[in-house]
């Protein structure tokens, strides 16, 4: 590969080049690690000294505290889990229709239909018109729809897709046109399946923008917290958590613990997102592979 | 085909369409007189809520108020319950799509009134209220039915509790406070302190310091002054109904009717010396939510007034006799019935209260020896608003909570009766013709405010001077003249 | 147009239909209400029965403080972002390049990633982990050294908290889209230019340089075109949305969110709206121009 045919690195180059990806990498980890272990610090001493990239004062009350209620989590999670996955397979199937369709050079509405999707990315309404037509005329205020479609069908994706569909050569079409197969067929049985690590790929962008969107469900809805959205109200919990050890609350049971305020933040943090994160990481390669080909494609 | 004949297309397509949805209705501008046919009609109602804890169970209050409507005025009630704190950015977000409701609360801050009237949110119940609110029209004193009205109609009907303000800081969790009083000062209570004649801020600095000295900190838990909220009037200012970010301002405390900046008053810069006093002391500190004082103007006499260290009298400032108000919203379907739907919040005990504790043995069980206590609260139950009497109707109504007095409601018509009606009640002020100059001078008071009443700005006097010469450059002079343009009109007519 | 012809292009048509419907219905319609920012906006009135101000709303907007403020900050935090994520990404990207041990590539493409995958409310946390006046890492480091500053209270430097967050969230993805790019440039080159004895940084410059010339220059321009929109996600949750640094950071998008949630203006709202989308729209076409003659491709 490439490096055998390289020249090694002189020492001077190599403090350099290994260097600056290293403070890069150091300056993207300490916050995470900070994160972590102000999470499993006690509010005292994050108090006294302030959030350090070490653990102070060993204490999981932080955590005790968020799975002691956690109801409420549990219901973000699955308001998450519902949006990820119909968002992603509708907006992976809107995608790749639109995306194959405009990639056929004999279609002769490519001109028209892409400058029509285009034109979306370039004007925009804003959302105050956005939120009177779909509160007051589609009705799709506080429910699930609103959350799924309203991001879906994202333009990037699909010039993404339309680059892995033109790559397809004609020819591979002509033996099942002969047998009389239609555009569907082709589209279902023969693009797609060539083309899934684009698919892959989108579906991993989507289930990112998906995962981690809160502003729709904090324009367009009262009562759909996904986690991202639960992030911002750790401040509501804290009132909460401090209404239920005054007036008791079924189902919660502090004995005696006092409310971590210093880190309660940060344990809830890492309870929302770490899953996640985890996923994302395991299924990265995908992305790259896939941000790889998009990149040379396109 | 080419894009810019798509473009056209589409602008054609997009004016058809909105020439369909636009001729589908006539409008016509609000009516004032309405009929209620007596058919069965579901209300719907924005109730306002306590934020500590969002009700889990709703469902079961709303069915037990439909019994009730049911046989009162042969309605059902739909409701929806939202925080203080998103009370208004979700009725913000309800007007605006023009949904239907009947009944919101609002005031001139929270689902703000002068807003959505100019908005055409609300109908006038000039005639509404007389013909189906009798009770409520002849109980509220009219100087303060004067000061609802806008372009001459009254949009709001406004909530009975304690009408006049008494400032005070709220130290119901300050720490150990009680310790200290019993230290001392002899065991009196927060509330005896003003009528001892001690100065609020002296005693303060001294509890703060003896926290301090006695490290009474719970474990590293900070004591914290929250000076940022409603903070106007501690410097003794009516701020003429457009709240407190907007400069212009009147005394109460010598009777003058002269509109004078509040941010440049002799009191305003003291208080900041003693906020800036304290934080050097290392009183004032940062955190994430828990406020141990807190500014608070609800003062009334029995009820927790253990907890206030009050620092005044009792006063009618303008815009808080209109503090609360509930509001037919101009989407309604039968305002008539949201009138007496509103007559029955005020009057009526059984509806009320169970807005405000929610239902009997379900969420609360009453005192056995008297009908109109609460015994106890049942842990867990899903609804207790018990806080926000004032919110719905009128407080004076509301079942007693266990630590109240048997005369806590006439207590506080006695100060309500006793204190002098100030003679700029009833004056509203126009804002339309320095609207853009309000706008101006609010963003630059939101950029200081909290700063400066926290302490947190290292070169305070720099600042400041910066501060009053930004209000300056944003119109605060053309506000205050103009306020006084009209305080002036205002006092002429009523002369 | 043979039958079959006619045949497939109406298939392809009817694969577009879901994709066109849900545009329209999501995207185009919504058009209409613009015309709000021609009136003094009446939800009982609706679009045609309120009044129609002409341009006063932007009158309004220009002759108050408001409209200076935010496009200054939009535009000001979009080029330090485009500046800054650039400048960083490319050095990245070619840095990871040069990179021979394998181990060391693959984790160091994993970490510089990552940002990418954390939502902006997460971002905003880690940002008060280290600058909140209470117990932020930053803040209390400072302290140390005698004064403990206060920055949810100081806009100043917020453009930069900003920018570097903004460059820390995002950076290291592009650094990786153009790792990918010179992945793909003919490994002779590279030889050649080390027989004529070039240096590593002189390769850099001759080779790698010129390779990712071309998406650089696409990707600063068609971010150009965006230089009226900001991130509403990364501005509101980053600063925490303190009202005390709005001089600063506060931008179109976040303006218009408070003109519908709190200030009830809808009509001032959407009047900015409808200009941020306008000079969108022309600097969009601009931009398409500009791709059009450096690399003979339209963008649409």
């Amino acid at each position: 590969m490439k490096q055998s045919k390289l020249n090694k690195m002189p020492l001077k180059e190599g403090v350099f080049i290994y260097g600056f990806i290293i403070v890069f990498m150091v300056l993207v980890l300490v916050p995470f690690t900070v994160l972590v272990s102000s999470s499993l610090s006690s509010t005292v001493s994050i108090r006294a000294n302030g959030a350090r990239p070490w653990i102070q004062d060993f204490s999981t009350d932080a955590y005790r505290i968020v799975f002691m209620y956690p109801a409420e989590m549990l219901k973000s999670y699955l308001v998450s889990i519902i949006v990820t996955v119909a968002g992603t397979f509708i907006n992976v199937i809107l995608v790749a229709t639109s995306a194959f369709a405009i990639s056929r050079p004999q279609f002769r509405g490519k001109r028209i239909v892409s400058f029509y999707y285009s034109f979306t990315v370039m004007f925009q309404a804003g959302f105050i018109p956005n939120y009177i037509w779909f509160r007051n005329y589609l009705n799709i205020f506080n429910t699930y729809w609103v959350l799924i479609l309203t991001p879906a069908f994202m333009v990037g994706h699909l010039i993404l897709l339309r680059a892995f569909y033109s790559g397809l050569p004609e020819s591979l079409y002509e033996a099942v046109k002969i047998d009389g197969a239609n555009e569907f067929t082709i589209f279902f049985k023969i693009a797609t399946p060539l083309i899934i690590p684009g698919i892959a790929t989108v579906c991993f962008y989507s289930v990112l923008t998906y995962w981690n969107d809160p502003f729709t469900a904090m324009l367009y809805t009262d009562d759909f917290i996904p986690v991202a959205l639960y992030l911002t109200r750790i401040t509501q919990y804290i009132e909460f958590l401090k209404y239920a050890q005054q007036n008791g609350f079924s189902g919660v049971d502090f004995n005696n613990l006092t409310i971590p305020e210093d880190t309660i933040v940060y344990a809830i943090a890492i309870a929302t997102t770490a899953p996640m994160l985890c996923i994302f990481v395991v299924f990265q390669k995908y992305f790259v592979r896939g941000l790889t080909t998009g990149a040379v494609k396109g | 085909m080419k894009p810019e004949k798509i473009l056209s297309l589409f602008l054609v397509f997009t004016l058809c369409f909105t020439a369909l949805i636009g001729c589908r209705q006539k409008i016509n501008d609000l009516p004032m007189d309405f009929e209620d046919d007596g058919k069965p009609y579901e209300l719907v109602y924005y109730l306002i809520y306590n934020d500590a804890n969002p009700p889990q169970d709703l469902v079961t209050v709303q069915n037990e108020l439909s019994k009730v409507l049911k046989k009162k005025i042969n309605s059902t009630i739909k409701l929806q319950a939202y925080t203080l704190a998103e009370y208004t950015s979700k009725l913000s977000g309800v007007i605006a799509a023009g949904v239907k409701f009947d009944v919101c609360f609002t005031s001139p801050d929270i689902n703000p009134y002068i807003t959505n009237v100019q908005r055409e949110a609300f109908y006038p119940l000039d005639n509404l209220l007389p013909e189906y609110a009798p009770e409520t029209w002849e109980q509220i004193p009219s100087q303060i039915w004067e000061q609802t009205r806008v372009n001459g109609h009254i949009y709001g009907s406004v909530n009975e509790q304690i009408f006049p303000r008494t400032y005070s800081f709220n130290a119901r969790s300050a720490l150990n406070i009680k310790d200290f009083l019993s230290e001392k000062y002899g065991g009196v209570s927060t509330d005896e302190i003003y009528t001892l004649g001690i100065d609020a801020f002296a005693f303060l600095e001294e509890y703060l310091g003896w926290l301090k000295a006695n490290d009474r900190g719970n474990g590293g838990k900070v004591y914290y002054v929250d000076t940022a909220s409603s903070m106007l009037a501690y410097y003794g200012f009516d701020d003429l109904g457009t709240g407190m970010v907007t400069p212009g301002a009147v005394r109460i405390t010598d009777g003058s009717h002269e509109v004078v900046n509040q941010f440049e008053s002799q009191e305003y810069k003291n208080l900041l010396n003693v906020f800036y006093d304290w934080k050097a002391k290392g009183y004032l500190d940062d955190s994430v939510s828990s406020f141990d004082l807190t500014p608070d103007s609800t003062w009334k006499p029995g009820y927790l007034s253990g907890n206030l260290l009050r620092l005044s009298e009792p006063h009618y400032f303008t815009s808080y006799v209109i503090g609360s108000m509930n509001a037919i919203s101009s989407t309604s379907g039968n305002p008539a019935r949201a009138m007496k739907f509103i007559e029955l919040l005020r009057t009526d005990e059984e509806v009320h209260n169970i807005l405000q504790f929610g239902v009997e043995e379900v969420h609360y069980i009453k005192d056995p020896e008297k009908p109109n206590r609460i015994g106890a609260f049942l842990p867990g139950s899903g609804y207790d608003n018990k806080n926000f009497g004032w919110g719905l109707g009128c407080e004076f109504i509301s079942y007693l909570l266990p630590e109240q007095e048997d005369n806590q409601w006439e207590l506080v018509k006695e100060i309500n009766d006793n204190t002098p009606i100030s003679d700029i009640i009833g004056f509203n002020f126009d804002a339309s013709a320095v609207k853009q100059k309000i706008a101006d001078c609010k963003a630059v008071v939101n950029e200081y405010l909290v700063a400066f009443e926290k302490a947190q700005f290292k070169n305070k006097d720099e600042k400041y001077a910066e501060f009053i010469n930004r209000l300056k450059v944003a119109g605060a002079d053309d506000i205050i003249r103009e306020k006084q343009r009209q305080l002036n009109e205002f006092l002429a007519a009523k002369a | 147009m043979s039958a079959a012809v006619k045949r497939e292009n109406l298939q392809l048509w009817i694969l577009c239909i879901p994709g066109i419907l849900k545009v329209l219905v999501f995207s185009y319609i919504p058009f209409m209400w613009l015309l709000m920012a021609f009136q003094f906006y009446i939800p009982r009135r609706g679009l045609f029965g309120s009044t129609w101000v002409g341009f006063r709303n932007f009158e309004y907007l220009i002759k108050s403080s408001v409209a200076t403020r935010i496009i200054t900050n939009s535009i000001v935090i979009n080029v330090l972002g485009i500046v800054f994520g650039t400048v960083v990404a490319v050095i990245l990207g070619l840095f990871l390049f040069e990179i021979s041990k394998k181990w060391f590539l693959k984790i160091s493409q994993t970490v510089v990633i990552f940002p990418y995958f954390v939502s902006w409310p997460l971002v905003g946390i880690l940002v008060s982990a280290f600058l909140s006046e209470r117990t932020g890492m930053l803040t209390s480091i400072i302290d140390l050294f005698g004064t403990r500053p206060d920055f949810y209270s100081e806009p100043d430097v917020w453009w930069g908290i900003i920018t570097f967050s903004n460059v820390w969230k995002n950076a290291g993805l592009s650094a990786v889209t153009y790792y990918a790019v010179l992945m793909g440039v003919d490994r002779e080159l590279y030889e050649a230019a080390e027989i004529d004895g070039a240096g590593r940084f002189g390769r850099m410059f001759s080779i790698s340089m010129p390779a990712l010339k071309l998406m650089i220059v696409l990707n600063v321009i068609m971010s150009s075109a965006n230089i009226l929109r900001v991130d509403f996600n990364m501005v509101y949750y980053v600063t925490n949305n303190a009202a005390a640094l709005y001089s600063k950071t506060d931008v179109i998008e976040t303006y218009m969110f408070r003109a519908l949630r709190t200030e009830g203006d809808y009509s001032i709202g959407t009047a900015t709206g409808l200009l941020q989308a306008l000079v969108g729209f022309f600097l969009t076409l601009a931009v398409n121009w500009i791709s059009k003659k450096l690399s003979e491709e339209s963008l649409f």
